[in-house]
């Protein structure tokens, strides 16, 4: 019965997505922003969708399963107060330079600011390259889901078919209705996994003898489950994790998202909700994959979260919890995927290559073509990864993360420099290779040599040294000069 | 510098960033309400962060933006 709710589920994302085009009015702006139409309430419910991935729902619950409840802390309330700061400052502003000059990719802006097609391409590789363990997290998690609810290892589906359901789902409504369909179905899916994470949390903590009886038996049989720690390893913990969730100020897709706004007033709605919203949604997530240590052992046969829908629901209800899961899963993917194809049609092949002399719409064609390669590629890796969601997951936040200093810098910094943002950049990329490449040779979860701290303390402060240091060394650009004074 | 926003509001993002280095909190793995005190801890703090928010735009949203 779970496969069959879940195939409905996905029906009714792909109607929703489809309808999205009736509305559809040719133009690249309409097909990457929605003719920046949308509203408070669908801008709230798509930028937390978004926002909130595999890692949120999968990923917590498996950490909070090895670690204990300290994980709603490290991503959780760490998220609610910076995410909603970033897009007080980074977003409205964003927006208002965005309907000044035409922006649909936050390369054109970077460019534009600077004066430099040279910093364009390099920004280009090097979120194209971070984009890629972002997008293996949901499309693995998608996979791993559907193997558990299918029957497990003995006689379940193998997870290839779960991913690849979760990427043509994915593909077929964003490549048909662009922004308009994705934020339409970001609203649902966001709404379905809100509700069915709620309904997951009561019906299995019923089976678990409640909050309370639950938490009490953590806190006997599990010791460090309940609590923070008090080691420097926590300490470090806590304070890397704050710097996590500025990732968010220089993902692609959630500037696709602020773009897509009708008004700068459209973003108040989602600056007050996010911080209840995140707790809305980690707090079941968190508390899941605790109590799940008190009905299965280690190691587990596949996610925690979709192990206990299963044991503990009737089919019907965990078809329907299934179907939340995916809905987290495809509201990031969705517009992840609409975003690598903004940036490849308006930055590579509209700038680089046929600008006047190919029509919008056949432009429009080659960033699906991309995302399709891209997405083929994501596919293949899911099939040979090996590291956990939480993991890639973080190591995809981290190398963002390191891009932040150069965004914010681009928008509020007048005395950046191409040569202070290219710097910024290079330190952010080279030292995210550097750290995963020692993580390669580590065991177990990795922090920098076992300390608790996090790539991220590094690479962020890093990357803003740079840029100031090189800024402040270098002659402000001509061009910036023009761009800020219009800007202004 | 481009300053559309007032500075208060950076102010309660530091204040919030300290509050959420609860450390003297940290090893006590005591319940209230039935929820580890740690995690009842942050899940206060989220509410408190959606209120001063909503106080910032209510009282401190950019200037040049007031009109879009």
């Amino acid at each position: 019965m779970v496969l069959p709710v879940l195939a409905a589920y996905l029906a009714l994302v792909l109607g929703v997505g489809l309808f999205g085009h009736r509305l559809f009015r040719g133009t690249g702006e309409d097909y990457f922003l929605a003719s920046r139409s949308i509203g408070s309430f669908v801008l709230v419910m798509t930028l937390f969708g978004t926002n909130m991935t595999a890692f949120t729902i999968l990923g917590a619950s498996g950490e909070a399963y090895s670690r204990g409840v300290i994980v709603f802390a490290l991503m959780g309330s760490s998220t609610a107060i910076v995410v909603p700061f970033l897009i007080y400052y980074l977003g409205v502003r964003s927006w208002q330079l965005g309907k000044r000059h035409g922006y649909v990719t936050q390369i054109q802006l970077v460019r534009h600011r600077y004066g430099s097609d040279l910093l364009g391409v390099l920004l280009f590789v090097v979120v194209v390259a971070l984009m890629l363990p972002y997008l293996l997290i949901g499309v693995k998690g998608g996979g791993d889901a559907l193997a558990v609810l299918s029957g497990g290892p003995d006689g379940g589906l193998p997870s290839w078919v779960g991913s690849l359901a979760v990427c043509a789902v994915t593909y077929v409504y964003v490549s048909y209705g662009g922004m308009r369909s994705t934020s339409w179905v970001n609203a649902l899916q966001t709404s379905v996994f809100l509700l069915f994470g709620v309904a997951a949390y009561f019906a299995v903590m019923s089976e678990s003898g409640g909050l309370e009886g639950a938490m009490e038996q953590l806190r006997a049989e599990h010791a460090g489950m309940a609590d923070f720690g008090s080691d420097r390893f926590a300490l470090f913990q806590m304070g890397s994790f704050l710097l996590l969730p500025l990732c968010t100020g220089a993902f692609p897709h959630l500037y696709g998202h602020w773009l897509s706004a009708r008004s700068a007033r459209s973003f108040r709605l989602a600056i007050v909700a996010y911080p209840l919203l995140v707790a809305a949604i980690w707090f079941p997530s968190v508390v899941l994959g605790a109590a799940g240590r008190l009905q299965f052992d280690p190691p587990l046969d596949g996610p925690i979260l979709v192990q206990l829908i299963v044991a503990n629901t009737g089919e019907i209800l965990a078809g329907c919890l299934a179907a939340g899961v995916f809905a987290a899963i495809m509201s990031s993917l969705d517009s992840q995927i609409l975003a690598l194809g903004a940036m490849f049609t308006q930055d590579i092949v509209r700038h680089h290559g046929f600008h006047g002399t190919l029509r919008e719409e056949r432009q429009v064609w080659f960033g699906r073509l991309f995302v399709l390669a891209f997405l083929a590629l994501t596919f293949l890796c899911s099939l040979v990864a090996s590291q956990s969601i939480f993991a890639l997951g973080t190591w995809a936040l981290t190398g963002f993360a390191g891009l932040l200093p150069m965004f914010a810098a681009t928008l509020f910094w007048r005395r950046a420099t191409t040569v202070g943002a290219a710097a910024s950049i290079l330190t952010a990329a080279g030292l995210w290779v550097w750290f995963f490449w020692d993580s390669l040779s580590f065991a177990g979860p990795y922090s920098i040599g076992g300390s608790g701290l996090m790539p991220v303390a590094v690479i962020v402060p890093a990357a803003t040294a740079s840029l100031v240091i090189f800024s402040l060394y270098t002659r402000t650009d001509r061009a910036a000069g023009g761009w800020w004074s219009a800007a202004s | 510098m481009h300053r559309s926003h007032p500075r208060w509001p950076l102010l309660v993002l530091l204040v919030l960033a300290a509050a959420f280095e609860n450390f003297w909190m940290w090893p006590d793995d005591g319940l209230i309400f039935g929820l580890p005190v740690n995690l009842a801890y942050h899940l206060g703090l989220c509410v408190v962060a959606s209120l001063a928010l909503a106080a910032i735009v209510r009282w401190g949203w950019p200037h040049d933006a007031a009109g879009d």
